[in-house]
């Protein structure tokens, strides 16, 4: 009886304790992410080395560091590096936050075309980029951020609109969340595809790169654009923890254990549509991260959102790094669009999600 | 008080209560019954301030739930439907401890463990703290959820503003053992102070209660002491349906219907 006792209460306790824990873990899966993508490249860099330049750089001399590999590091694989780490946590953080807001784990922003309607102001923003900033009369130096304001806009909209579709009496649809994604998505591959006629040579590589994704021509740059929106992003996201948790029992349950819940979903489209404009701005179109990593950091350590959301920034950051990673050395010298590696990998895992969500629903 | 001042509601342009006035008292277990389609959701709804209303208002000791705010409104009354559909599992714990989100900032760590467990053992699940909501069974949800709305309203003491308690068909799911724990466990929460309304389709469980609604056709039909509500006239006109009142030979009485 005593022993029954003890035993369950350590294994109540699990849930609590595992979440710090498979945290900490994932924080150190990313930590070696970080240091092998910095490490590879056209000339190998060994950890110790990697970690040595790192240091350097914040003023930590720990071992002779050559000015060459400083240039490298620092110049060139560091900004790309830090550019896959929000992007992967955009998508994660909004796959996360469309699931929760949705009450579906299907709800990724590629699959119900929130990335394409990001993608399509994008490139709208690219091929009429001249034109719109000279009729809204903006500095030349607003240029950098016309891009991320563009995408988020389009990603704002098409989140609004697949909810506002899909969403009847506080439950969604998922037959039409789905369909109403691939018709968003094709709508916006419609109209990239009428302006890749209107758009130069230099215009029409930039489109092709959305519509794969890519890190490649990442500088501190678009860096620093993209934390603009990436930055708020992730600050609100824990933010809305507990409402994402109130919302697992339903929108009538939230709203009657005090959630103003009307205007925390407006709050959870917004910061969504800011992280996936974000990403798409300066990666293009990566799908089935926001798929893949909530699922997975779910299934390590349960659905307690205080847990699974800085778990998806984290795990999401790693697996966009591994996959560029990838995306470098299968065709190197040349690479391959980020997008193609992360389509690979997620089509199969949405293929067996399905089977699992069949098989569950039968049980 | 919990009080509906002359409440109307209309959705996708149907009436569906019209003109009800009813006052939940503090401490007392008021049943509503009526036939399917009668408006006992929607008063519920309509009482927990869940839907837009028509017309009327609903107030909580003289303010609108409105006035109130969510939040405030969330540390005195709390809300049983009558299904409740996880987006994903969670544990019993995790479950019973979402109860506990009105009062973050205001009671600490230890004081929300000890509602989680009183709440659990309420509802005889203590055995169940660490199992996935999705291994549960009808009746064991229903109970998991009970106790997540037992954790709500508990302020470890009984002093203060009155509390409230609706629940939507809370025996709907439940065995007869554990209907009967429930109508106990709900005498035990009127015994502290709090005001219960419940929906109720078993007219014999509604003779326990303190005072019985009875709803037809989106309209208040009779409010009273049970004994003089649940009469074969009123069981007619509501359920158009001919019931006998037996009473018992060693007291209390039954309700036998058709």
């Amino acid at each position: 009886m005593t022993t029954a006792i003890v035993s369950r209460t350590a294994a109540a306790r699990s849930p609590r304790e595992r979440g710090p824990l498979m945290l900490a873990a994932l924080g150190a899966v990313l930590a070696v992410a970080i240091v092998l993508a910095i490490g590879s490249g056209a000339s190998w860099m060994s950890p110790a080395k990697v970690v040595a330049v790192l240091l350097d750089a914040v003023g930590l001399n720990v071992a002779p560091v050559e000015l060459r590999e400083k240039a490298v590091v620092l110049g060139i694989r560091l900004p790309r590096v830090v550019l896959g780490i929000m992007v992967g946590a955009g998508l994660a953080l909004a796959g996360t936050l469309m699931q929760g807001l949705f009450r579906n784990p299907l709800a990724d922003p590629g699959l119900i075309g929130v990335s394409a309607g990001a993608a399509l102001m994008a490139a709208t923003a690219i091929v009429l980029g001249g034109p719109i900033m000279l009729f809204l009369a903006l500095p030349k130096s607003a240029m950098p951020f016309l891009l991320p304001v563009a995408a988020f806009v389009g990603g704002l909209a098409a989140t609004m609109l697949i909810h506002q579709l899909a969403r009847r009496d506080g439950e969604t649809e998922i037959a039409t969340m789905l369909l109403a994604g691939i018709a968003v998505a094709a709508i916006a591959g419609a109209a990239i595809g009428y302006l890749s006629f209107l758009s130069d040579d230099r215009q029409l590589r930039d489109l092709t790169f959305w519509t794969l994704g890519s890190l490649g021509g990442s500088s501190w740059r678009t860096v620093g654009a993209m934390a603009v929106f990436m930055v708020p992003a992730a600050i609100a996201a824990p933010l809305l923890a507990n409402t994402l948790n109130a919302l697992i029992l339903g929108e009538r349950e939230a709203g009657h254990l005090g959630i103003d819940v009307e205007r925390h979903k407006k709050l959870i489209i917004a910061v969504s549509a800011l992280a996936v404009g974000a990403a798409v701005s300066a990666a293009g179109i990566i799908g089935f991260v926001g798929l893949v990593v909530p699922h997975l950091v779910r299934l390590m350590l349960g659905a307690d959102h205080r847990y699974v959301v800085p778990g998806a920034a984290l795990l999401g950051a790693s697996l966009l790094l591994v996959c560029d990673l990838v995306a470098r050395i299968v065709v190197a010298p040349a690479e391959l669009p980020i997008g193609v590696v992360m389509s690979a990998l997620g089509g199969p895992f949405f293929l067996w999600m399905l089977r699992r969500r069949r098989a569950l629903s039968m049980g | 008080m919990l009080q509906a001042d002359n409440v109307s509601v209309s959705i996708a342009g149907r009436r569906l209560i019209d003109g009800v006035s009813l006052a939940l008292q503090p401490a007392e277990l008021l049943a509503m019954v009526g036939p399917n389609g009668a408006g006992k959701s929607t008063l519920l709804r309509a009482l927990s301030g869940e839907v837009r209303l028509c017309d009327g208002k609903v107030t909580l000791d003289g303010r609108t739930l409105k006035q109130i705010g969510p939040a405030a409104l969330a540390l005195r009354r709390a809300v049983l439907p009558q299904e409740t559909r996880l987006a994903f599992s969670l544990t019993v714990e995790q479950v019973v401890s979402l109860g506990r989100l009105p009062h973050r900032g205001r009671a600490d760590r230890r004081q929300d463990r000890i509602a989680i467990g009183h709440a659990l053992q309420a509802v005889d699940m203590t055995d169940f703290t660490a199992r996935a909501w999705s291994t549960l069974s009808g009746g064991e949800r229903q109970r998991v959820n009970l106790a997540r709305v037992l954790a709500q309203l508990d302020i470890g003491n009984d002093a203060g503003a009155p509390r409230y308690l609706l629940l939507d068909e809370p025996t709907a799911a439940l065995d007869l053992k554990h209907q009967l724990a429930l109508l106990k466990l709900l005498r035990a929460q009127v015994a502290r102070g709090i005001g219960v309304l419940a929906i109720l389709h078993d007219l014999n469980q509604a003779l326990l209660a303190d005072r019985v609604a009875v709803l037809a056709e989106g309209g208040l039909i009779a409010l009273g002491a049970p004994e003089q509500v649940l009469t074969p006239a009123i069981v007619r006109q509501a359920y158009d349906v001919e019931a006998r009142v037996i009473d018992l030979p060693e007291g209390g009485r039954l309700i036998a219907a058709g």
